[in-house]
């Protein structure tokens, strides 16, 4: 079924070719210990990740930012089909902000050589306040993004 | 830091929010129109297409002139780029988001069995 939510409001997407198989990333996206090992941009940790995948099961992720406070990440599945497709509504709520309108996001995979592409599409229909704390979280990680590159995930 | 006033961004993003107010700023992005050139490609009536560019104007995101008895409508892209840069926020977050996906598959690479 067609979300109405993906219909009006800004988006923007995001496309990647990754060397691995579609079920290998949907698991990535959607298995709590994969997710703890990856989640988040560089310089960001994620714990406590709860998933109930399930159309209508909601997940939630807390990240720390490299400066500032802990923030939440969370949402409700919409469509899930299992390396092809993830919808799920995204809401941050962090210290002294919270959205108060969800945006939806889309990641879809499709087959590219020997990888996988992903295509990750973010619709809001309403602005979120939080996009300065993103921001701000974001002066820390940049300086330490040079270094993450060349240090190995463990 | 970038200071977003909400209710002005608000009142942006329920301006682009809407296809038929995207293809108008799109075709002002090219040059100034008249009310009624802008009206024209759009199965809608006048005034339909009136409250439309009136969405647009309360917004900031075009100016009308008075030009005898024509309205001028063109593109204020300050706005604009106000919703384009708050929206790179996220982009940010997802594009390094990414990375972080890419390095983690690779070290799942090096173990077949994990």
């Amino acid at each position: 079924m067609p979300d109405p939510t993906t219909k009006r409001g800004l988006s923007l997407t995001v496309t990647r070719t990754l060397r691995a198989s579609a079920a290998r990333i949907f698991d990535a996206w959607t298995r709590p210990e994969h997710m703890v090992r990856w989640w988040g941009p560089t310089g960001f940790t994620a714990r406590d990740v709860s998933v109930d995948l399930r159309p209508g099961g909601r997940f939630r992720i807390t990240m720390v930012p490299p400066q500032g406070e802990p923030f939440m990440l969370g949402g409700e599945y919409r469509e899930i089909v299992p390396g092809v497709k993830l919808v799920m509504t995204w809401r941050y709520d962090g210290p002294g902000v919270t959205d108060h309108a969800e945006s939806v996001v889309t990641v879809e995979l499709a087959p590219e050589g020997d990888g996988t592409r992903l295509t990750l599409t973010h619709v809001f229909a309403k602005p979120s306040p939080a996009a300065a704390q993103y921001e701000q979280g974001w002066a820390g990680s940049l300086d330490k993004l040079e270094a993450a590159l060349v240090t190995p995930t463990p | 830091m970038v200071n977003y006033s909400p209710d002005r961004l608000d009142r942006v993003f329920g301006a682009l929010g809407d296809r038929t107010r995207r293809a108008m700023l799109q075709r002002l992005s090219r040059r100034p129109h008249s009310v009624t050139e802008l009206a024209r490609p759009f199965a809608m009536s006048l005034p339909a297409a009136s409250k439309h560019i009136r969405v647009l104007e309360r917004a900031g995101l075009i100016r009308r002139r008075r030009d005898g008895r024509v309205h001028r409508c063109s593109l204020d892209p300050r706005r604009l780029k106000e919703a384009t840069d708050w929206l790179a926020q996220y982009r940010k977050f997802w594009e390094s988001s990414m990375d972080s996906l890419a390095a983690y598959l690779e070290t799942l690479e090096e173990q077949p069995d994990a």
